[in-house]
């Protein structure tokens, strides 16, 4: 997961692939009408739609000779996980931080939750 | 501290990570706000990303790069050592502000639970607000902004 997470990451760190993005959030279009709305040609247009599909964000269907794109349903359990990954990134390294402000000798013993309340 | 739950009208729940630490809830407390510039990961969760230092100053969350300064959001509730809240818009205008919620519960001596809720994805984003099916992308570009 953490591998697909950063591919995610990858994909979406690029401006004109959060710009499709943008743009496919308002509806379905073929790569040319993309390419119109866009400042970039219609093969990087289709280059970056690969990797959106790729990492499960975007999806295509054919419609006579040509695809047309949409944003794929998954697409907010990808956001989700994504982002609950980044938040456990940042608590995993606090965690990390106080276990080092910790002598050794007083380890207790991990990770048993016992209800005390 | 109750959690939230996804419903159905909700654009994009609320998302919530929690982690146990060895520590009680004063010293987690203390250590996760007055010492964050020690263990927050800059180079890949900040705006202007590795070589800054980020603190809180004067109930606001502010990340200091050179001589650059970044608002990443303002104290709403403090509330030591059960927990605090910020508003929550690195790289963003405060209006596109999420929110961000961290608790420590000492479930046992020496041990808290500390917990994460971001929410409010919803609340001032036509698009997020528009539907669950294409709002996530609104919420992945403010959040992209945030971690750049």
């Amino acid at each position: 997961m953490s591998n697909q997470t950063e591919r995610v990451l990858d994909a979406l760190g690029d401006a004109s692939r959060r710009r499709i993005l943008e743009l496919l959030s308002t509806g379905a279009r073929p790569v040319g009408a993309m390419a119109d709305e866009l400042p970039i040609g219609r093969p990087a247009v289709s280059k970056h739609l690969r990797v959106l599909e790729d990492v499960g964000l975007v999806r295509h269907e054919s419609r006579g000779t040509r695809n047309v794109y949409a944003l794929a349903p998954e697409g907010p359990q990808v956001a989700r996980r994504w982002i609950e990954q980044t938040w456990g990134d940042v608590l995993g390294a606090f965690a990390a931080y106080v276990d080092e402000q910790r002598t050794d000798p007083a380890r207790r013993g991990g990770g048993r939750t016992e209800e005390e309340r | 501290m109750t959690v939230p739950e996804m419903t159905s009208g909700e654009a994009f729940a609320a998302v919530e990570r929690s982690v146990e630490v060895p520590a009680d809830a004063a010293t987690a407390f203390t250590l996760f706000t007055d010492r964050i510039a020690d263990w927050w990961p800059m180079a890949t969760h900040s705006v202007h990303g590795e070589g800054g230092t980020v603190g809180f100053e004067e109930g606001r969350l502010v990340e200091r790069h050179g001589d650059r300064a970044e608002c990443w959001g303002e104290v709403r509730h403090w509330d030591p050592p059960h927990g605090f809240a910020v508003t929550w818009h690195p790289g963003r205008d405060a209006d596109e502000a999420t929110e961000v919620a961290v608790s420590f519960a000492e479930e046992e001596p020496g041990r808290t639970r500390v917990r994460l809720v971001h929410s409010g994805w919803e609340r001032r984003d036509a698009a997020a607000r528009e539907s669950y099916a294409t709002g996530w992308v609104a919420v992945l570009g403010r959040y992209v902004d945030a971690t750049g």
